[in-house]
Parts: structure tokens; C-alpha cells; sequence
């Protein structure tokens, strides 16, 4: 695929992108979808105690899996950078040992 | 681009000390979230509510990931250079990892909420089917080699995948579903410990993709300066014509 191929594709993807936010920003009616769905956050007194389904749980889930793929990502990506970071001096210490590349071999 | 993110002692002194304070501002949320923020009415998942906090910044952080992937993308396109292809590379990465989260928390709460894990709302679809465009990006990017045609096409892709973006935030407004709004000009609202608890949550998350987005990025950039090192000592006889790995 040339470069003029793939640049149609962007200039494509960009004006699909205005159009889809120029419509969907259009002002809506006042009884709109989301005026019906909005929804207030209140502090529920005494609700707590007339919950049936457990949701403790449910919370601890999201937390406990929130947690954990953000720790584990930044894990993984200190690891991989640390490593990277030693092969590329291990390599840049091994040109520098050989100038020019003149192997004996 | 790229010098700034491989730029090292310094930028990663900032980097340390900013994802300390990311990680502690994060901390304070789940504390704030859990101590001072009041449980939510039923309707709204009463003690499920609390997942909010982690839900709505994740969803944030998503958008932001699939940004600097298309901003990365475009400037790739139009330069060539490994910088923004980086830029792209975390960009993706974070937005299909803020995306899961949402995907993941959604479903928890909805379950107390609206008493079933997953329904076919438009906004949990749209986030379904962004969230798979952009793997489908990472899996282009992770398996069909990192050469330049393979970059030019994960470049169009983002572009093009992110034109759902602006469809899955007006989602809400336009089509009918179950996914309520609360942020909005049009009614809803917080309370006002919960809107602290949310603001720092938001903090937090912004910090966390700043640092997340300049690491993974600067991840990017070192795979690519090892790529060339490497190509450098096969042309100049280092491993006798076999790269290693």
C-alpha cells in the first residue's frame, strides 16, 4: 500500500471523526436520551443495611482489579525498560570495544 | 520527541517523584472513597457506587491513551520518526489497559445496579468495540514485526479506529440505554464530598497516565535504539551474522 493510499485512510478517518463529534454534539431536544438517564448521586441513609445483593464484594472485585492491572502494568514496564536499558549498553559497550567492526574472526 | 523521552537522569528523577505522587494521590482516593464519601441511594448501586471513583477517571484515561495513540499515529505519518511511533505504541497500550478497567468495573457495578453484568447499551458496546479496535492495534503492532509498513498500517488503524471515540462519549445522549449520566449540563449531579473524592480520583488518574504514557513510551523508543545497535553489529561483525535476542 502506497503512502497516498494510507494518507486517504487518515484524512478519511479525520473527517469521519469531525462528522461522528459535529452530529453527536448537535443540541439535543430537552427530553433527550440522557436528560431522562441523568442521574443525581445522593448519600442513601440507612440503605446499606436493605442491600441484597452482596456489594462489598462487587467493590472489593473492581478495587482489588484496578489495583492490580495498574501495579501489574507498571511492573511490567519498569522490568522491560530496566532490561532494555542494560542490553543497550551491554551492546553500546561492545561497538565501542570494537571500532570500525574489524572482526578477527 | 524522542530525545525528550529518552532524555534520561533527569526526566526519570521527575518521573519517580511524580508516580510517587500519583500512587499517593491514588491511595488517598480508595481512602477518601471508603471513609469520607457517604454510600450512594439503591438506585444508584448503593455501596456498588463506590466504584465510580475508579470507574469514570479509567474511562478518562482511556481517552487520553487512544489521543496520544492517534496524535503519535499522525505524527508518525507525517515525519517517520520512532518518537511518535512510540508516542502511538503507549498510547495504545494505555488506552486498551484504562479501557479493560472500565470494561471490568462497569460490569461489577452494573451488576448491583442494574442487576445483571453486561447489557447491549449502546455505551457499553461502543467501549466494547473501541476497546477491540485498539487491541486489534497492539496485536498488529506485537505480532506482524516492527518494520515500516507494519507501522503505516497501525498508524491508519488508530486513526481510523479512533473516529468511534467521539461515538461512544455522545452515546449517552443520543441513543437510549441504560447507562446513566451524571456529569452533565442536564441535570444529575454529586454530593459534595463525593465530587472531592471524584476531582482527586481525577488527579490521580492524570498523574498516573502522564507517568504511564512517558515510561511506556521511553520502553518504545530504547526497543528501537536496541533494534539499530543490533543492526550496527551485524554490519560490523559483532554476532557473525545472527542477531541475538
Amino acid at each position: 500500500m502506497g503512502a497516498r493510499v494510507l494518507q486517504k485512510c487518515v484524512f478519511v478517518g479525520l473527517v469521519l471523526s469531525l462528522l461522528a463529534t459535529g452530529s453527536a454534539a448537535q443540541p439535543a431536544p430537552a427530553n433527550d436520551a440522557a436528560g431522562q438517564r441523568s442521574m443525581a448521586f445522593e448519600p442513601g441513609l440507612g440503605d446499606a443495611a436493605q442491600e441484597r445483593v452482596p456489594g462489598g464484594r462487587l467493590v472489593a472485585m473492581a478495587y482489588g482489579f484496578v489495583l492490580l492491572a495498574i501495579g501489574g502494568y507498571v511492573a511490567f514496564v519498569a522490568r522491560n525498560a530496566a532490561k532494555l536499558e542494560d542490553d543497550v549498553r551491554e551492546l553500546e559497550d561492545a561497538l565501542a570495544r570494537r571500532p570500525g567492526g574489524d572482526d578477527p574472526r | 520527541m524522542g530525545r525528550w523521552v529518552l532524555g534520561s537522569a533527569t526526566i526519570m528523577r521527575w518521573l519517580s517523584v511524580l508516580s510517587i505522587f500519583a500512587f499517593g494521590c491514588l491511595a488517598v482516593t480508595v481512602g477518601l472513597a471508603f471513609g469520607y464519601a457517604p454510600v450512594a441511594q439503591l438506585s444508584a448501586g448503593g455501596l456498588t457506587q463506590k466504584i465510580f471513583y475508579v470507574h469514570v477517571p479509567s474511562a478518562y484515561v482511556m481517552y487520553i491513551g487512544v489521543t496520544a495513540c492517534v496524535a503519535g499515529s499522525v505524527g508518525y505519518l507525517a515525519q517517520r520518526t520512532p518518537g511518535w511511533d512510540a508516542l502511538a505504541q503507549a498510547g495504545a497500550e494505555l488506552g486498551v489497559l484504562f479501557a479493560g478497567i472500565v470494561l471490568v468495573t462497569g460490569p461489577l457495578w452494573a451488576r448491583k445496579a442494574w442487576g445483571t453484568y453486561w447489557t447491549w447499551d449502546p455505551r457499553l458496546t461502543t467501549t466494547l468495540l473501541g476497546a477491540l479496535i485498539f487491541v486489534a492495534y497492539l496485536v498488529l503492532r506485537g505480532g506482524a514485526g516492527s518494520g515500516e509498513a507494519e507501522k503505516r498500517f497501525s498508524a491508519a488503524l488508530a486513526v481510523m479506529g479512533a473516529c468511534v471515540m467521539p461515538v461512544i462519549h455522545y452515546s449517552v445522549q443520543l441513543w437510549r440505554g441504560q447507562h446513566p449520566t451524571v456529569i452533565t449540563s442536564r441535570g444529575g449531579g454529586l454530593a459534595p464530598a463525593m465530587a472531592h473524592t471524584l476531582t482527586l480520583s481525577f488527579l490521580a488518574f492524570t498523574l498516573l497516565a502522564a507517568v504511564l504514557l512517558t515510561l511506556r513510551s521511553r520502553v518504545a523508543m530504547q526497543r528501537s535504539k536496541l533494534e539499530a545497535l543490533r543492526t550496527d553489529a551485524v554490519s560490523r561483525g559483532l554476532f557473525d551474522g545472527e542477531v541475538a535476542e
